[in-house]
Order: C-alpha cells, then sequence, then structure tokens
C-alpha cells in the first residue's frame, strides 16, 4: 500500500499489526496479521529501483493494446484522464471470449480470466448485499 | 450475448513480436466472428 496520508497509513499500519497502535497490546481496533515477512522485503527491495521502468514499459504496450484493440473488442479499461495507471492488468470485454482465449492458446499466448466468479458471488458469500446487485449473467 | 472479460497478457519484458502476437490474435478471433465484434 503506498498513500501520502499519514492518517491513512497510520490506520494501515493498525490493521496490518492486529489493530495495534504502536503500543504493543494496545489494541484499539480490529485488525489482522498481514506484516510483510523479512524475505519478501529483501526481493521487493531489489527490485523497487526498477519500478518506474518497469511501469513505464507496462505503459507502452498498453498504449499499444489500446491503439490496436480500440473498436475491435467489445470493451476496454479505461483510466481517468487525471490519473496514469500502472496497468497491472489488461482487461477487454468481448462477447466471443471462449474463442480468442482458444485463437490466444493457438499462437501460444496464455491469457486469464481474473475471477471468473466475482468474489462477492462465491459459496461463502454468496447471498450478500454485493452479490444481490451483480446480474446473473455476470456471475460468470 | 453478454460481452465477458479477458485479461491480456502485458509484462514490462513481453517484445514488439510478442505483443503483435497478442494484437493479431484477438485480431484473427474477432474477424471469425464478426457478428460478435462491437465497438468500444
Amino acid at each position: 500500500m503506498v498513500t501520502n496520508d499519514a492518517q491513512l497509513a497510520r490506520t494501515a499500519r493498525m490493521m496490518a499489526q492486529h489493530g495495534q497502535s504502536g503500543k504493543k497490546h494496545e489494541h484499539q481496533i480490529e485488525g489482522r496479521n498481514s506484516r510483510m515477512d523479512g524475505l519478501q522485503a529483501a526481493i521487493l527491495s531489489a527490485k523497487l529501483p526498477h519500478l518506474r521502468a518497469w511501469t513505464e514499459a507496462r505503459r507502452a504496450v498498453a498504449e499499444r493494446y489500446r491503439a490496436k484493440l480500440a473498436g475491435v473488442v467489445n470493451g476496454l479499461q479505461r483510466c481517468p484522464e487525471d490519473s496514469a495507471s500502472a496497468w497491472h492488468l489488461f482487461v477487454v470485454e468481448t462477447e466471443t471470449r471462449e474463442a480468442v482465449q482458444a485463437t490466444l492458446a493457438e499462437r501460444q499466448v496464455a491469457t486469464a480470466i481474473h475471477y471468473p466468479r466475482p468474489l462477492p458471488c462465491s459459496p461463502r458469500t454468496y447471498g450478500s448485499a454485493i452479490a444481490r446487485r451483480i446480474s446473473p449473467s455476470h456471475r460468470r | 450475448m453478454t460481452a465477458r472479460i479477458l485479461s491480456l497478457p502485458l509484462y514490462p519484458e513481453l517484445s514488439a513480436a510478442q505483443q503483435q502476437a497478442v494484437i493479431e490474435g484477438v485480431l484473427v478471433s474477432v474477424r471469425r466472428a464478426p457478428a460478435a465484434a462491437g465497438s468500444n
């Protein structure tokens, strides 16, 4: 998580430390233990200097995809004009998803369907308020 | 028919040729099923 909001950063740290305020055993809010371990930190520290270049490279690929696929598929991800996406994913909307996926697979291009079942529609949460707002046709 | 989402490969190290393979694969697939293609 990255933020320039000091209060938000404090809250996030508390949430990651079982809600502790910074003083051991003083739990002020509900939280969880989700602290990064040292090995992960070491790897990410080694990667961090490359982040800007990698992000720019991702943006260049996304720009090319957007230029070539606009009007070809049914929809492309949009990014607000005052923002710049790092394009963690490049997701298209298509009525022929399975055909597109099969054609790309024939060409040794791997694709993915991220969350084919939306999390609010998983068995554990099915029936939740969010799930009820997702139409049945979008639950697949 | 409902449009569904599909994530295409996007990595910093993706070569121009690999990017082109992705683009051409999508174009070929859509041409095979022109009735289903739509505008953005």
